[in-house]
Formats: structure tokens, sequence, C-alpha cells
């Protein structure tokens, strides 16, 4: 209750200062300024979204400088070394080749977020392109669009991935492609959504009036009032398509051996369970960091983005 | 209501035929096509020439489809290349672990998803809002794979309690049911606990209190009733789920079921069993939504069905 109370003190000054403010700077800069400016505001205040935010920094910076700073050579054999517990020279220990794990986990950051991250721009871009023609269009073309996109949906995300994987073939590319192409549903039917609100606004149709083409009015005018909505699933889905891929890449399907990944890792490791589950813990928890902080991330950005969540 | 029924019985026969045009097309992005498979590394030209002839494979993309369609509708999916025997016959001859697990799963999660969720919602911001608050963010954040293995770890290798690998026991079904529902039942419990916290702020509530109803009788005839209607959609939409995580738990635990099945068939290449096995299981998750829909009606008397 407590933390409910200063909430809406808070809320009350900030008010109170939004309305004195505003008769003094009532110039056009400042007025556009003002919903970026709540937006971090109320951002700042989630202390969760922000945990969020920097458990992703901090993995992005793992990811980045996984060459300057990782101890060992990710792929290094030295089987003298192999299923050392964590110690001074290893300090997460090494695993059934004498690879170092800590190394081999900062290398693994960075393929696991390529694979993820490539994954939801696949899932972004085709849906958001999708949805936006379905709802611009509308009659026949929305009609075809979005029946395809139910049909999708009729299929279980992670089977979907499967069933493509398994077609492709193993590697990483096709992970990539599998767990894109599985979440586009859900990109398209946000986008699609957000679009027939945004398609009777009065920006639409002045730009429409000043003789703007089809392609200038969906991307230029819809496509950035489509934005909101589509950054809060972008977060979310990245959540989901960290598990969804490292569970492909832990049944076999995704970067073949001795490429680190963080699931293929775990699947590694298992074997070990008993006399080294370091090898099985580290990772998973490295995996599970991942998608807390994208989650925490995402409802962050979702209450700080929704109007109606304002009170 | 049997209107109704009927209607959403034919309202799936498009949807199956987007699923099966789905599964199809992506069988067909294989490399080589399933005669090469079928006949292996030894076979001649003129074996895997003969195999395309059978199975069709040399008739243009739509009559294979036909064939694919009108074969899978009652049943046929062709033979698995690695024991031979129809692949209908090798997914139901594994469903009844799935089954069970998939089904276990879901009962955990609607259990304890909706009671931690309920109580949550009475006792907003009190230390076990927070609490659920927080495991349930784990439980959806935690890759099953990892949790099965966790709860392996502990229950077997150190505490010895439960058995690690295998099925047919109820001592065999605790911790993957729990791994593959641990997901669901954390969506399920916020779910339920927004559900609730929405429906204790409407008008009916206060009226119901104020005519003095005794607080669980609110709660439980007038409120709980309410939140039910949104969590139940996403119960159905959990099962979707549920089967897809079966593969990855029935492989941790060693399960003999459908979904550890698919993973070997797919290292295999073994087209057919592949196709069938997601065609099935996707046709249970549309079946399952279904009768999801139809408990719309039971819980919600103002949807009136004509």
């Amino acid at each position: 209750m407590r933390d409910a109370g200063e909430l809406n003190r808070d809320d009350v000054t900030k008010q109170s200062t939004a309305v004195t403010g505003s008769a003094a700077q009532r110039t056009p800069e400042l007025a556009g300024n003002r919903p970026r400016r709540r937006f971090f505001r109320r951002f700042r205040r989630s202390k969760t979204a922000v945990v969020g935010l920097v458990i992703i920094i901090v993995c992005v910076l793992m990811a980045l400088l996984a060459p300057l700073i990782a101890p060992d050579n990710p792929t290094q054999i030295s089987l003298g070394e192999s299923l050392q517990s964590p110690s001074l020279t290893h300090l997460l220990g090494t695993d059934e080749l004498g690879r170092d794990t800590l190394s081999r986990l900062l290398w693994g950051a960075r393929l696991t977020l390529v694979i993820t991250c490539g994954a939801v721009l696949i899932a972004l871009v085709i849906g958001a392109v999708l949805g936006i023609v379905a709802g611009f269009r509308g009659g026949w073309t929305d009609t075809i669009i979005m029946r395809g996109i139910d049909m999708l949906l009729a299929m279980p995300t992670f089977l979907l991935a499967i069933a493509i994987v398994a077609a492709l073939g193993p590697g990483t590319l096709n992970v990539i492609i599998a767990v894109g192409v599985a979440s586009v549903s859900a990109f398209a039917r946000i986008a699609h959504g957000a679009a027939l609100s945004v398609k009777e606004e009065d920006y639409v149709l002045s730009a429409r009036a000043i003789g703007a083409g089809d392609g200038q009015i969906m991307w230029r005018h819809m496509l950035p009032n489509c934005f909101a909505p589509l950054l809060v699933q972008t977060t979310l889905r990245l959540a989901t398509a960290i598990l969804t891929a490292s569970g492909l890449s832990f049944l076999g399907l995704g970067p073949q051996p001795p490429t680190p990944e963080w699931g293929a890792m775990l699947s590694a490791g298992r074997t070990y369970l008993t006399s080294n589950p370091q090898l099985t813990i580290i990772p998973g928890l490295a995996i599970l960091f991942i998608a807390i902080a994208f989650n925490l991330f995402g409802d962050g950005l979702r209450d700080a983005l929704d109007p109606r969540l304002m009170s | 209501m049997t209107v109704y029924i009927i209607k959403r019985l034919l309202a799936l026969i498009p949807v199956l035929i987007g699923v099966s045009l789905i599964i199809f097309g992506i069988m067909k992005l294989i490399p080589g096509d399933a005669a090469e498979v079928l006949v292996g590394t030894n076979g001649s030209a003129a074996d895997v020439e003969r195999i395309r002839e059978t199975l069709g494979l040399n008739k243009p993309i739509y009559e294979q489809y036909w064939l694919f369609v009108s074969r899978a509708a009652v049943g046929n999916f062709g033979r698995s290349t690695q024991t031979g025997r129809p692949a209908l016959t090798e997914f139901s001859s594994r469903v009844k672990p799935t089954a069970e697990l998939a089904a276990a799963a879901l009962i955990l999660a609607i259990i304890f998803g909706m009671l931690t969720g309920i109580v949550s919602a009475i006792l907003q911001y009190s230390v076990w809002d927070y609490l659920v608050t927080v495991v349930s963010l784990i439980g959806v954040s935690a890759p099953i794979f990892w949790t099965g293995l966790m709860m392996m770890l502990l229950f077997s290798v150190w505490l010895g309690w439960l058995p690690a690998t295998g099925s047919g026991s109820l001592s065999r079904l605790i911790m993957p049911a729990l791994a593959l529902g641990s997901a669901s039942t954390a969506i399920i419990a916020r779910q339920m606990r927004s559900g609730l916290l929405e429906v204790l702020r409407q008008d009916y509530v206060r009226t119901a209190r104020a005519k003095g109803l005794r607080e669980w009788t609110v709660i439980a005839r007038h409120a709980v009733r309410n939140a039910l209607i949104p969590t139940v959609t996403v119960v159905g939409l959990q099962f979707g789920y549920l089967l897809g995580g079966s593969v990855l738990t029935e492989t941790v635990f060693a399960r003999p079921g459908v979904g550890s099945f698919l993973v070997s068939s797919i290292q295999a290449r073994d087209i057919p069993v592949v196709q069938a096995t997601i065609m099935l299981l996707a046709v249970a998750f549309l079946v399952v939504n279904l009768l999801v829909d139809l408990l719309y009606a039971v819980l919600d008397p103002r949807i009136r069905y004509s």
C-alpha cells in the first residue's frame, strides 16, 4: 500500500507542475517534447524496468566485448583440463573437452543475442508490413492476409518453429528464420489493430488530401504511429524468442558444435548433470536472467507507453 | 447451442486446410525429397524414380497437396522411414505418455495458477502478492528444459525422492508435469490476478457487498466467476504451449511420448512421421480451443449462441 500512496502523490505533484508549466512554455517544440519526457519519467519510475534495461545492457556489453574480456579461447580443447570445478584459473570451471566455461558463456552471449534479435527483427519487419498493408488496404487484401495469419496462429509457436527447422535443417541461420517466421503472426495482428485505429486519423486524411501516395501514407504517417505497441511487443517477444531458440538448440537443431551457444551448452552439459551440475546450471541461469530482463523491460515500456494505464 | 457447435465445427474446416497447407508447404522446403531419403545412399536412380512414382512426387505440386490432404483426412500419412509402420500407428502408440503429461501439466497449472492468482488479488500488495509476482516472473522466463533438469538434479540426484526418467507411474509424472506446467501456472496466475482486480472494482461487486453478503460469497460467486472468463481463454492458448513444450520435457525426462519421437524423427529425416505428428498436434490444439469456446457458454450466461 505504501508504494501506491507514494506513486499517487508523485502523480499529483507532477500533474500540478505540468499544469503550471504549460502556461509558460507554450512554444510548439516543447509541446512536442512532452510525450517523450512523460515517457522517460514514467519509465524511470518503474525500478524493475530499469533493472531489466541494465541487465540487457550488461549482456550486450558482455557479448560485444567477448573477444577482449574472455580469459580463454571458447573452442580451445585441452583434454587434460576437462570437467574441472570452478577455480582461480577457470572461474566457472571447464566442460567435457576442457574448454573454459566462462569464455564459452561470454562468446555464447553473442550468438544467443544475435539469434534472438535476428528472429524478432524478421518477425517485426514481416509482421508490421503485413499488418499495416492489410489494415490500410482493407477489403480482400485484408481478408486474405489476416486469414493467413489466423492459420499461422492455429499452430502452436514452438511446433511451427520445429517444423520449419526440421525442413530447413539444423543451424544458426535456420533457427533465426524458424523462430522469426513462427513469431510473425503476433506482430501482424498488433500492427493490423494499430493500423485500423490510426487509418481514419486527421493526419492520415490530410496527408491524403495533399496528395500523398499510398506507400508514403503507410510508411511515413501510419508506421510511426503504430510504433508504440510494436515496440512493446518486440521487447516481450525477445523473451519468448530466446526461450524458443534455446529450446531448439537444446534439441540439437540449432548452432552445431563447437560453436558456443547457451542452449547447446546446456544440452551438452546435461550428460554430466550428476558429476558437474554447474555445466547445466550456469547456461540455464544466463538464459533465465536475460529472459527476465526482457520481460521486465517490456512490461515497463508497456506501462510507460500506454496512456490508459495512467493512474 | 447445437447450431453454434455445428457452425464452429464447419469453421474448423478452412483452418484445417490452412494448417495442412502450411505443413505441406514447410515439408516441401526440404532439400531433395522423401524418395531420396527412403532409398538412402545405396539405392540407384531407378529406385528413387520408382519410389517417387508410388509417392506421387513427380506429379504437379497441387496434385501432391491433394494427395497429401485426401490421404491425411482418412488418417493415412504414409509409412515411417525408420520402422516401415504407418506414421499414424507410430503416433498413436506414443500418444498416451504425452496426453498424460499435457493433461497433468494443464491441471496443475489451472489449480495452482487460479488459486495463487485469486489469493494475490485479494491480498493485493501483501508479501504474498509480491512473492507470487516474483515467482511468476521466473516461471515465464525460465526455459522449461532447464527447470526440468534442475528438478531432476534436486529431487532425483541429490534427494533421491523421485525417479529421473521414464513414464508409466505417478512418481514419473510429477516432475515433468511441474516443469512443463510452470510457465502456464505463472501466466494463469497473472491473468487471474489482474482479471480479479478488475472485477473487484465493478459496481456489481460493490452492490453485492452493500447488500450485506459475506466477503467469501462476494468473491466466490460474483467476482471469481466473472474473472474466469478471460482466464479460460488463456488456459486454451496455454494448451498449445504445453504441446510444444512437451517435446522439450519428454526429451529431458526421456519419456517415450510423441514429442521425443518427433525429435528423433527429425534427426532421422523421417518426413511422414514429422508431418503426421505436427499435423495431429495442431488438430488437438484446435479441438481444445473449440472446447474452451464452448465452455464460455457454461461460464457466462450473457453469451447466447445462435
